[in-house]
C-alpha cells in the first residue's frame, strides 16, 4: 500500500470513532443525567524525508527536509460537564443535582474468585428507587441497584411506611403516615474538580481513575457546612441529558461527508497503484 | 534507453508524493489548527545537449531536464475559520500580526520593495514535550490533567508567561480549579471570584503567546505541533500585536476540500500522462528491439 492508501485508512479509521461517539450521544438523547461526550481529530505524527545540503537552493521557503503527514486520528474524548435543564417529574425518588455536583453511589462488584468489593463511584443521574435487601428494608438506589450513600458511608434506610423528603442541602427525612418527619441521613455529595479525568464505568457512573489521591478527582461536598451552597439538590425532578440534538445531527453530516472525501481519495489512490501495476503490457 | 522512461518516471513518482500531501490535507479537513500544505515541485538540473560528429566542432543543441522531483511541502499559515464548542479548556488564536511598510495580502504573503517576499508572523500557543523542548501549535483543544496542569490532547504541557505549566489552582484558596476563565489577552481568572491566577513566582498567570516572525520555519512534528528550526526567530507577542485568544472555540483547519479535491484528480491525470509516456517509450523500445532489422520474407 502506498502513502496515500495508509494516510485514508488511518483516518477512516478515526472517522469511524468519532461516528461512534455522536451514535452513543444521539441514542442516550432522554438519558437522565447523560452528559454528552465528544473528541477532536489530531494530526498523526509526521515523516520527515531528509534532503542533502544541496537541497538549500535560492527561494527555498522551508528547513531542508520535506515532511508528509500520515492521516489523523481521534483525540482522547472529552465530556461536556454542563448541566442538562430539569424535567419535573413529582415523583419523592427522584433527584436532581443543580451545580457541578455528583451523588456518590456504592458499587459492589464479586469478582471470578468470589471476592466482593465495595468502592464509591459518581453519578448524576437521580432516578433513584427504593430498592428492598433480601430482608425487606428498603434503601435508596439507583435505576440499576446500586445503593445511594449518605455522609454517613453507609446507604440510606427508609423505614417501612415512610415517605422521603429531601431538601435543598441534600439531606434526607422519613415522613410517616402522621405527618412526623425524623432526618435519616445526608446525601453524599461531591464537587467536580477535574471534570476531564473522570471515567465512565457504565450504568451512568463515573469513578475516578485508579491511582488518583482521594478528593483530587471529586471533593466531597456538605452543602450544610456552606452559607450559600453552589451544588443544591432538587427532589422531585430529573436531570436531562445536555446533548443537544441539533448540533450532533450537524456533527453527524460533518463526519459523514469527511468519510466520504476520504473514501475518494482512498480511491484514487488506488487508481495510481492500478496504473502503476500496467504499466508493463 | 530512450531518457524519457527516466523523466517520466521521476514524474510518476512526484506527482505520487503530492498525492500524498493532497491526500494528508484532505484526512485534516476537521483537525483543529491544522494548516494545508502545497508540494512544491522543481525540475532536475538541467544538461546541456551537445552533438557530436566526426571531424567536427561539438555544438552545442540546448539546454535539457530530465525529470522533476518534490522539492517542499510549504504550509499555508492563513487563519482558519473559528468554530464554537464552548467547552471551557478550548481556545482558539485569532492573529493579524501587521508588520510596519508591509502589506499582507489575504494570503498571509507581502512583496517587499526589492521583489522579495516575505511572509506574515503568525502567532501560536506554546507547549511543552517531555523532555522540555518547546512546541509551537494552533489547535487549543486543551484538557485539565491530574496534576491540576493544563496540557495538549497530547500531554504537552502548556506554558504560561515565564515559561512555567499552567496550573489551575484558586489564588485565594491553592485548591484545585474546575473551571477558568480566559481573556483575549490570554489571562487567567477564576470564574467565580475574578480573580487573577498566579503562577509559581506569584505573577499574574497568561497563556505564553509566541510570535514567529518567519512561519515557514517551522516543521510539522504531528499531533498538531511545530518545532521551530534552529536559530528561527521567536519572541513574546507584545500587546500591540492585533493576536486574541477566544475560549470555547477551536480555530478549522484551513483546507479547502474544493481545491483539494481537484489538486488530487490533478495529480492522478498527471500520473496517468507520465505512465502513458512510459507506456509509449516502452513500445518504441519493443520497435527497436523486435522490429528493427527483421527481415519479412
Amino acid at each position: 500500500m502506498n502513502a496515500s492508501e495508509l494516510n485514508s485508512l488511518a483516518s477512516m479509521h478515526g472517522l469511524q470513532q468519532k461516528l461512534n461517539i455522536i451514535s452513543n450521544n444521539i441514542a442516550n438523547v432522554d438519558t437522565v443525567g447523560y452528559k454528552s461526550k465528544d473528541a477532536e481529530f489530531q494530526t498523526v505524527l509526521t515523516s520527515l524525508m531528509s534532503q542533502p545540503k544541496g537541497f538549500q537552493l535560492q527561494g527555498r521557503l522551508t528547513p531542508l527536509g520535506v515532511s508528509f503527514g500520515n492521516g489523523v486520528k481521534l483525540a482522547p474524548q472529552q465530556m461536556d460537564a454542563s448541566e442538562g435543564s430539569l424535567k419535573v417529574t413529582d415523583q419523592a425518588t427522584d433527584l436532581a443535582i443543580q451545580g457541578d455536583g455528583l451523588f456518590a453511589v456504592n458499587v459492589h462488584s464479586t469478582d471470578a474468585a468470589g471476592n466482593v468489593t465495595d468502592r464509591t463511584a459518581w453519578t448524576r443521574d437521580g432516578s433513584f428507587k427504593l430498592t428492598p435487601d433480601a430482608q425487606g428494608n428498603r434503601y435508596l438506589g439507583t435505576a440499576q441497584g446500586h445503593l445511594v450513600l449518605g455522609t454517613s458511608g453507609n446507604p440510606i434506610q427508609v423505614p417501612q411506611g415512610d415517605t422521603i423528603r429531601v431538601d435543598a442541602k441534600g439531606r434526607v427525612f422519613g415522613v410517616d403516615a402522621q405527618g412526623n418527619s425524623t432526618q435519616l441521613d445526608q446525601l453524599q455529595l461531591g464537587k467536580i474538580l477535574k471534570p476531564d479525568a473522570l471515567q465512565p464505568i457504565g450504568d451512568n457512573l463515573l469513578e475516578a481513575p485508579a491511582g488518583a489521591a482521594p478528593n483530587s478527582v471529586v471533593s466531597t461536598y456538605d452543602p450544610t457546612q456552606v452559607s450559600q451552597p453552589d451544588i443544591t439538590v432538587r427532589q422531585g425532578a430529573l436531570e436531562q441529558s445536555n446533548v443537544n440534538l441539533a448540533q450532533q445531527m450537524s456533527e453527524l453530516t460533518v463526519v459523514e461527508r469527511q468519510y466520504q472525501l476520504s473514501a475518494r481519495a482512498l480511491a484514487n489512490a488506488d487508481a495510481m497503484m492500478n496504473m502503476a501495476s500496467n504499466l508493463h503490457g | 534507453m530512450l531518457r524519457g522512461l527516466y523523466t517520466a518516471a521521476a514524474g510518476m513518482i512526484a506527482q505520487q508524493q503530492r498525492n500524498d500531501t493532497i491526500t494528508n490535507n484532505i484526512n485534516n479537513l476537521n483537525t483543529p489548527g491544522y494548516k494545508a500544505q502545497n508540494s512544491e515541485l522543481r525540475s532536475f538540473p538541467e544538461m546541456l545537449m551537445l552533438r557530436l560528429a566526426k571531424g567536427q566542432q561539438t555544438k552545442p543543441i540546448g539546454s535539457l531536464n530530465s525529470g522533476v522531483m518534490m522539492e517542499e511541502n510549504v504550509n499555508n499559515f492563513q487563519q482558519g475559520s473559528l468554530k464554537q464548542t464552548q467547552r471551557p479548556f478550548d481556545f482558539a488564536i485569532q492573529s493579524n500580526i501587521q508588520v510596519s511598510g508591509l502589506n499582507f495580502g489575504a494570503n498571509g504573503e507581502a512583496v517587499k520593495a526589492n521583489g522579495s517576499v516575505v511572509f506574515q508572523p503568525q502567532a501560536y500557543f506554546t507547549v511543552q514535550d517531555g523532555s522540555g523542548n518547546h512546541l509551537y501549535t494552533r489547535d487549543g483543544n486543551f484538557t485539565v490533567n491530574g496534576q491540576g496542569q493544563l496540557v495538549t490532547s497530547d500531554g504537552y504541557q502548556v506554558l504560561g508567561k515565564g515559561g512555567n505549566p499552567i496550573v489551575l489552582t484558586d489564588p485565594a484558596t491553592g485548591n484545585p480549579l474546575s473551571k477558568v476563565r480566559v481573556n483575549a489577552s490570554g489571562q487567567l481568572f477564576n470564574p467565580n471570584t475574578r480573580q487573577a491566577l498566579q503562577n509559581a513566582s506569584g505573577q499574574p498567570a497568561a497563556l505564553m503567546l509566541s510570535r514567529i516572525n518567519s512561519p515557514n520555519q517551522l516543521i510539522p512534528q504531528g499531533n498538531g505541533a511545530y518545532q521551530l528550526s534552529a536559530g528561527a526567530s521567536v519572541t513574546p507577542v507584545n500587546a500591540a500585536d492585533d493576536v486574541s485568544v477566544k475560549q470555547g472555540y477551536l480555530e478549522q483547519s484551513n483546507v479547502n476540500s474544493a481545491q483539494s479535491m481537484t489538486g488530487l484528480m490533478d495529480a492522478l491525470r498527471m500520473y496517468q500522462a507520465n505512465q502513458q509516456v512510459i507506456r509509449y517509450t516502452d513500445r518504441s523500445l519493443n520497435l527497436a528491439a523486435n522490429e528493427v532489422g527483421k527481415i519479412n520474407g
